[in-house]
């Protein structure tokens, strides 16, 4: 019954979604729009039931004079007690069915699977940083930030220089001081207040792989985008560095307040309807840059055309699209018109690309909430083997029901 | 039902009622701080269009911005002097921070439970004012100080509040981080780092923690050189010592003992024991009879404190002024009743004298709370909270004391029981709001945290608050007071428009009984569903599931008012003027707005609407459909008794359907808007890939609102100009049978020559017994007892 409500839209025209639910890519989604649909068409029915109803009386009960009276009625009990138990029947069986599908969403089945990839998107003024637990799936603690009471400075890291005053800790510190220090630090060091001092913090122990270890710097995390591994549950933890943000992907049912000093955890599938990297022809891109819709393009070694680019040892190498040796298109450019005529000029007639989904700050958050926005893409396991991504999430380990751990709080829920 | 009351009592109660002697009242009693009921009614209606006007012009500014971002606003652009003539993007959080505060907290309830309320309680229950009058007046005159600190903040620099009707914290309780704005101090951060500005500051702060040593120093004998500040002291030398030393610990220099030897040994200390930043040396140096400072620590402090101590502070002229006058007016107030010499121009100079004097500290004493426009807009809504809780208790008690004989509780008209039932609800719910207010002020003074939790910080600078807060906190008490405050500002309406519509159809109100108890239980259901608005914040999703399901319930009694006004209708005579037009203009976007309310109750689709324009879409259903058609109803149908006069019915009818359709062209697309997830409070969509292409969806929306904008200005013609043109209205204009329309209109003082006496409900139109179609409650009828049930 769900998927026929699902189809059910009542815009039948083109692009119908743009002016409607956003298409949905979330599997717990699925259900969260039957009951949309459910109460839509219920209310819908209601809506026009009880106006029709209003205007006809309004019509036939209108003034006249030769209606001397109207009907000297106080009420009738009976058909009161029908208006009132047929509305209370229908917003049980709707409190019922909007419990199940909000269990299911909340208290995910993937809470239980340790090998779940976890993400961490950090909100603040006005940016999102998105961390990722790495092939060893740790994330370590994040948002500890020094106080002006503490007895020792933190911890700086190694390859960075910061001079503290040389005073044991900011507590020897006069307040203005230890705060200017502190202040200087968590700036320029340790913005997202990262404990250093936490092994499970960096990506890479071993020491082995640059690229590794700067998973998640600073400059990496802000503003990357949110890579969903396609039909992979992950975790995804979130936490705000300042006030309360909103991290809302109208595109995976999925929304939630990021709060100061706490810790938010949701729990998403990406489908497998969801479109992932794929060939796309130019007046199919040039329809979806038409549309408005925002498209990422993924260079790596499968893309058709790619070249690796490498000038000199010290620079980094990465696959690109060129034309006459000249890098125009390289991972993670947005398609733009420009893109799609400089392509056509070098002859590309398809381009690897991906649909990317905004990811919405809903919570008023300051003066600059509208620039708050991120970006989602879905990646499938091909392109998620290549770099850049080859870093974000471990490899997928089918869980047996023995490594499972104890049960969690939504276990007894459902 | 109870026993009817035998007209031998009523005799019983004779008209030395009015004994109190109305001629002593002089004009200004009489008028101006009246503390007759109807008066009072008049002033808070005043009060809410008043602000009606500032709060709609308010969602011009908002809608202008949402359909031409950027655009210049013609003449306003140049008059507020926004960079570029662009509207800034905290001037639009600003905008609709304030015209939400606006609208809920100074229109629809100062209207509803303020204006209506006060004049019809005792109209309706046949009483001749008010139980409590003079507390009725507080009420009125207390609003007004809190409505003029509200407005003072749209002169702060940094203008007013912009973290939103409901203020959440961190962003209501911390200053929002700094962006240059019309060349105003920045506005910065947790802890503005800036530089000591004068030596002689840092001195004064050093010492002046230590009282004695102040004296020791004077300033006119201060020489700067290049060693430092330099100041000869008179007195013991090592009395200046300890003093220095003390005052400096106090400041959590951190001294070691030999430290403090070299203080007294007069050689230079170095304080923070750094040595590789001489800047930030504290110096002292201390000669025979020569005291010499580089102090560098608490300056910024020190500016603060001065700068909250100063008389004029952050405030400008005009912010003093309107505040000083609200604030003069309201202890003059007290004044008029309380300062009683004898001599009429002795009581009004010691009047004036007391009430100035109060008006001169009570306005330090708001400037050092109010430091910004968040910091005003916590302490107006504070005090705006006291007026409410002083009005809801005059109202309980009145409606429980003083109905006239043979009016029980079930034969008071159904306004008068939504309004006693709101003012339970103002009673349980407001001091929670002003709990909340004053401590989300505390941490806005950064002297608590209350809702600031341990770790985080800002880009330009860190937490300088101990933290233990929990942001949550604040949401949970906020909407434990703005639920109910939901219903409080419809519940009014409602009863009104039973009213209306019952008038109007010339028929009783289908089930009298079920719409008390509905109301009844939408006031108790509306105390237990507060955490719906908190699905999405991080709240236990299984306290999240609990709070629906009381959601759902509060469909039901909801439901049973909107079949109950239908069958109202129902084979009626039904009249078709604008108080009825309006009237069911609200039952029928009342019906939208509790439809599109189911949604929001379902946890599982609140995710993907929550904090959406299908939020915004509902609650203008709900507050403008609905509690603002029914303002209009009320205005409308009462109009005639408040002043005497007709209202032009013709003007009235452009007025409610150039609104009517305005409003659902406005409101009705924002539920799609709000489908697609497009997010409320956000200045510029358009940067959203999914939701550029709602540009010309807005560009609709804003014309709408502008034409439903300029419709109320029908509105303001028809209201003035019935007052001076209107044809004289007579006692009963609509054939009504309830008793504000058997006294004269406008109700005398004391309202009714003789004190009524009831025979029947409020509801017997169409009755059998009589050959009119309405019977007078105060037409005594034989066989109407049997007939009301």
């Amino acid at each position: 019954m769900l998927c026929t409500l699902a189809q059910l839209s009542p815009l039948p025209f083109a692009n119908w979604s743009d002016w409607w639910l956003n298409v949905n890519y979330a599997e717990h989604g699925k259900s969260m729009d039957g009951v949309f649909y459910f109460v839509f068409w219920l209310t819908t029915f209601i809506l026009v039931a009880t106006q029709a109803v209003l205007i006809w009386f309004l019509i036939k009960y209108r003034f006249r004079a030769d209606r001397k009276k109207g009907i000297y009625s106080h009420g009738n009990t009976r058909l009161e007690m029908t208006w009132t138990i047929i509305p209370a029947i229908i917003l049980i069986v709707l409190a019922v069915w909007s419990r199940r599908v909000w269990d299911n969403y909340r208290y995910s089945a993937t809470a239980d699977d340790p090998n779940a990839p976890k993400i961490l998107v950090i909100g603040e003024q006005f940016q999102w940083n998105v961390l990722y637990g790495g092939p060893r799936n740790k994330l370590g603690r994040y948002l500890l930030y020094p106080k002006v009471t503490d007895l020792k400075w933190p911890t700086v890291p190694d390859g960075q220089t910061f001079n503290f005053p040389n005073v044991p800790g900011p507590a020897y510190l006069p307040e203005q001081q230890a705060l200017a220090a502190l202040d200087d630090y968590i700036s320029q060091i340790n913005p997202l207040g990262r404990d250093y001092d936490d092994p499970d913090t960096n990506p890479d122990p071993t020491g082995q792989d640059a690229a590794l270890a700067k998973l998640n710097d600073r400059n990496n995390a802000l503003g990357r985008v949110l890579v969903l591994p396609k039909n992979r549950a992950v975790e995804i933890q979130l936490g705000s560095r300042d006030v309360i943000h909103d991290f809302f992907l109208p595109n995976f049912r999925t929304k939630l307040d990021v709060v100061p000093g706490m810790r938010g955890k949701l729990y998403i599938t990406a489908d497998s309807d969801c479109p992932g990297p794929k060939l796309y022809t130019l007046v199919e891109l040039q329809q979806l840059v038409d549309r408005g819709k925002d498209v990422m393009a993924i260079v790596n070694k499968n893309t058709p055309g790619a070249e690796l680019y490498s000038t000199g040892r010290r620079r980094p190498k990465f696959w690109r699209l060129t034309k006459d040796g000249e890098t125009f298109l390289v991972n993670g450019t947005f398609i733009t018109a420009d893109v799609i005529k400089n392509a056509r000029a070098a002859g590309i007639s398809k381009i690897t690309a991906t649909m990317t989904y905004d990811l919405v700050c809903e919570e008023l958050c300051g003066i600059g909430h509208s620039k708050m926005q991120g970006k989602v893409i879905v990646l499938d396991d091909a392109t998620l083997k290549e770099p850049p991504y080859n870093n974000y999430f471990p490899p997928a380990v089918p869980a047996s029901p023995a490594e499972a751990r104890p049960a969690v709080l939504g276990a007894t829920q459902r | 039902m109870t026993a009817i009351p035998a007209p031998a009592h009523v005799e019983h109660e004779p008209a030395h009622r009015h004994g109190h002697g109305h001629a002593k009242l002089t004009f200004v009693q009489k008028y101006l701080f009246s503390t007759d009921h109807k008066i009072i009614g008049i002033e808070f209606l005043f009060l809410g269009l008043a602000f009606f006007v500032v709060g709609g012009l308010l969602a011009m500014l908002v809608r202008w911005q949402l359909a031409w971002p950027g655009r210049p606003i013609p003449w306003l652009a140049t008059y507020l002097g926004w960079p570029g003539g662009s509207m800034p993007p905290e001037y639009y959080n600003q905008a609709f921070t304030m015209h939400a505060t606006l609208m809920i907290f100074f229109v629809i309830i100062p209207i509803l439970v303020g204006a209506f309320g006060n004049y019809l309680i005792p109209l309706m229950i046949g009483a001749e004012d008010m139980a409590f009058p003079f507390l009725n007046g507080m009420a009125f005159w207390m609003a007004l100080p809190a409505g003029a600190i509200m407005v003072a903040a749209f002169f702060f620099p940094g203008g007013p509040a912009a973290a939103g009707w409901t203020s959440y914290p961190p962003i209501s309780s911390t200053f929002p981080s700094g962006v240059q704005y019309q060349g105003h101090e920045p506005y910065v951060g947790v802890i503005p780092l800036v530089p000591p500005k004068t030596d002689w500051d840092k001195i004064i702060f050093a010492l002046r923690l230590k009282g004695s040593a102040i004296q020791t120093v004077d300033k006119t004998d201060l020489q700067a050189t290049p060693q430092g500040l330099v100041a000869p002291f008179t007195g013991e030398k090592s009395q200046v010592l300890e003093a220095v030393r003390e005052a400096l610990i106090a400041r959590n220099y951190v001294l070691i003992p030999s430290e403090v030897d070299g203080i007294v040994m007069g050689q230079s200390v170095a304080m923070s024991g750094d040595a590789a930043a001489p800047a930030r040396h504290a110096k002292v140096t201390v000669a025979a009879d020569t005291l010499t400072i580089l102090a560098d620590d608490g300056a910024d402090l020190f500016d603060r404190i001065k700068a909250e101590l100063n008389w004029q502070s952050s405030w400008p002229a005009i912010s003093i002024v309107g505040v000083t006058a609200a604030l003069l007016l309201c202890f003059l107030y007290i004044c008029t009743y309380h300062i009683s010499l004898g001599f009429r121009p002795l009581n009004w100079i010691v009047s004036l004298l007391l009430s100035g004097g109060g008006a001169f500290y009570a306005v330090k004493g708001v400037q050092y709370m109010v430091f910004d426009g968040q910091s005003a807009w916590f302490f107006s809504l504070f005090l705006a909270g006291f007026a409410n809780i002083m009005g809801s208790i005059n109202y309980l008690t009145t409606v429980v004391k003083l109905r006239c004989p043979g009016m029980t509780m079930f034969r008071m008209p159904l306004s008068v029981w939504a309004i006693f039932i709101t003012s339970i609800m103002v009673l349980l719910a407001t001091p929670v709001l002003a709990a909340t207010l004053f401590m989300n002020l505390l941490d806005h003074h950064r002297l608590t945290s209350f809702f600031l939790p341990y770790n985080w910080s800002y880009d330009k600078g860190i937490q300088n608050v101990s933290g233990g807060g929990y942001p949550l906190l604040h949401q949970h008490l906020f909407w434990f007071y703005s639920h109910p405050a939901v219903y409080i500002m419809i519940l009014p309406a409602m009863g009104m428009v039973s009213d209306i519509i019952s008038v109007n159809s010339r028929k009783p109100v289908f089930g009298y009984r079920p719409m008390v108890y509905a109301t009844a239980s939408i006031a108790f259901l509306g105390f237990i569903v507060w955490a719906h608005h908190m699905f999405q914040s991080g709240l236990n999703p299984t306290l999240g599931t609990t709070f629906a399901i009381s959601t759902f319930f509060i469909a039901v009694p909801s439901a049973i008012k909107t079949f109950n006004w239908m069958g109202t209708l129902w084979g009626g005579n039904i009249r078709f003027n604008t108080a009825n037009l309006n009237a069911i203009a609200f039952v029928s976007m009342f019906v939208v707005g509790g439809l599109s309310g189911i949604y929001m109750a379902s946890t599982a689709i609140d995710v993907h609407i929550h904090a959406t324009y299908f939020i915004v879409a509902h609650i203008h259903y709900v507050l403008f459909g609905a509690s603002m058609f029914g303002i209009f109803a009320g205005i409308y149908h009462w109009y005639p008794k408040m002043f005497g006069k007709m209202m032009n019915e013709r003007l009235g009818k452009f007025h409610f359907w150039i609104s009517f359709i305005a409003f659902n062209c406005t409101f009705f697309p924002m539920h799609i808007l709000g489908i697609h997830g497009m997010p409320r409070r956000v200045a510029e969509y358009a940067n959203y890939s999914s939701f550029a292409h709602f540009r010309g969806i807005n560009v609709f929306i804003t014309y709408s609102a502008f034409v439903m904008g300029s419709a109320q200005l029908l509105l303001a013609i028809n209201f003035i100009g019935s007052m001076i043109f209107g044809p004289r209205a007579p006692r009963n204009p609509w054939d009504a049978t309830t008793l504000e329309w058997q006294t004269s209109s406008p109700p005398p003082h004391g309202n009714f020559p003789t004190p009524p006496v009831v025979f029947h409900g409020p509801y017997e139109y169409a009755s059998p017994l009589v050959d009119e179609d309405f019977l007078l409650q105060t037409r005594f009828v034989d066989g109407a007892v049997a007939a009301v049930h």
